[in-house]
């Protein structure tokens, strides 16, 4: 005897766990079996399925550690990309050196490779004044912007926000900390000569540290 | 392995998600390049709004990239967009090591907040549609909907688990979670449906 209509009401909740990956066992099992043979909750729980995947893409994205596509390029046997020194490198094992210099990063986890420090022609460093012992610098180079702090009094993910001369607040990525000390690079989407200050801020929206980029 | 019919890491960046897959299954290393690069920032961000730890998120991210490109050649744009697959995998791989640890941590406020404020705008232009798209139909949930929806989908959290976090039955959770994808899903068909 087929399933009648009490079951796809009794089971309606559970089409869309499944659809959104969390069901598991019995129940899953009990999902999976039903919709082998009533066409109309084989539909629902294909379009609930479409549904589920456009959330996934909503999901807040974090930055990960430093070195991280480092990693993931040498598990997939890929030449690390090949470059000459260029000013986004140097300033890399710039703030490596300054965050060495604070104390309270673990550059060698972070980062893959240091070279010659120094700031690069076109880069901009800005050093963050934060409450109590915090500090570190914020390197901007051409389509990156680095950051590397210690001793901030904060833990969990920040909010790196720059602001243009014109005024622009721009929110240039979520990251990570641990122990109140990171390090992260990622893209700037606004030329580096445009930039007039950074900040991080706590997930409150509490400004953790700022910064004024020097000329 | 050579850029060969792609030509360097300017083209790939040009590229959609689906022809950077269909690079990858040829071994392309530009389009793996650019592929890593583009992804890794919504992979992270999704195995660690699961996880809830920084050493288990990379773990699992790193994982998800390495299947993803392992598979591109079984990857079928007909089925799914290639974003969905790829996090799709990476929410699979994230949900499995959450119920393989016994100490996993519960959603903290400060995940919630996450929540609440996310996504921010991502610069790739294949994207910025379909995220204002959704954003949009998100914001036409109710809350409590749109919050118990988004706990299951961005934190993994199961349904007794919103349900312990929203302070609500464990029914009454469940039908949130219910009735809000399938609000969502008419809300995006509606969308699509428009000129």
């Amino acid at each position: 005897m087929a399933d009648g209509r009490e079951r796809c009401r009794e089971i309606e909740d559970d089409l869309a766990l499944a659809a959104l990956g969390l069901l598991t066992g019995r129940a899953r099992a009990a999902v999976l079996a039903h919709v082998e043979h009533c066409r109309a909750c084989a539909t629902t729980l294909e379009a609930l399925s479409r549904s589920a995947d456009r959330v996934l893409e909503g999901a807040p994205e974090l930055e990960p550690p430093v070195g991280f596509e480092v990693r993931v390029f040498e598990r997939l046997g890929v030449a690390r990309p090949r470059r000459r020194p260029t000013a986004r490198r140097a300033a890399l094992a710039a703030v490596a050196a300054a965050a060495l210099a604070a104390g309270g990063v673990a550059a060698g986890r972070f980062l893959g490779a240091a070279s010659t420090p120094g700031l690069a022609p076109g880069a901009r460093l800005a050093a963050f004044g934060a409450a109590g012992s915090g500090r570190g610098e914020a390197l901007a180079a051409p389509g990156a912007l680095l950051v590397a702090v210690s001793n901030l009094r904060a833990a969990g993910y920040v909010t790196c926000e720059v602001t243009t001369r014109d005024g622009r607040a721009i929110d240039v990525g979520r990251f990570w900390l641990a122990a109140g000390a990171g390090a992260w690079s990622a893209p700037l989407p606004v030329p580096v000569a445009a930039l007039a200050s950074a900040r991080l801020l706590a997930a409150n929206g509490e400004v953790l540290a700022s910064a004024r980029f020097g000329s | 392995m050579r850029a060969l019919a792609l030509g360097g890491r300017a083209k790939a960046a040009s590229l959609s998600d689906e022809a950077l897959l269909a690079g990858m299954a040829t071994g392309d290393e530009a389009a793996t390049i650019e592929f890593v690069r583009r992804y890794q920032r919504r992979v992270f961000g999704l195995a660690y709004g699961i996880l809830r730890d920084v050493d288990l998120a990379e773990d699992v991210a790193q994982e998800a990239m390495v299947r993803a490109w392992r598979h591109a050649a079984v990857y079928d744009p007909r089925r799914a967009p290639a974003s969905a697959w790829v996090l799709t995998i990476t929410r699979n791989l994230a949900l499995d090591r959450r119920r393989a640890r016994h100490d996993a941590p519960t959603a903290t406020d400060e995940l919630v907040a996450l929540v609440a404020h996310a996504p921010a705008a991502e610069d790739h232009p294949p994207a910025v549609e379909t995220l204002a798209g959704l954003r949009s139909a998100l914001a036409g949930l109710p809350g409590d909907q749109r919050r118990a929806l988004v706990l299951a989908a961005w934190l993994g959290l199961s349904a007794p688990e919103v349900a312990a976090l929203e302070q609500i039955p464990l029914g009454t959770a469940k039908s949130r979670i219910r009735l809000a994808l399938a609000r969502l899903r008419a809300l995006l068909d509606a969308q699509d449906d428009e000129p």
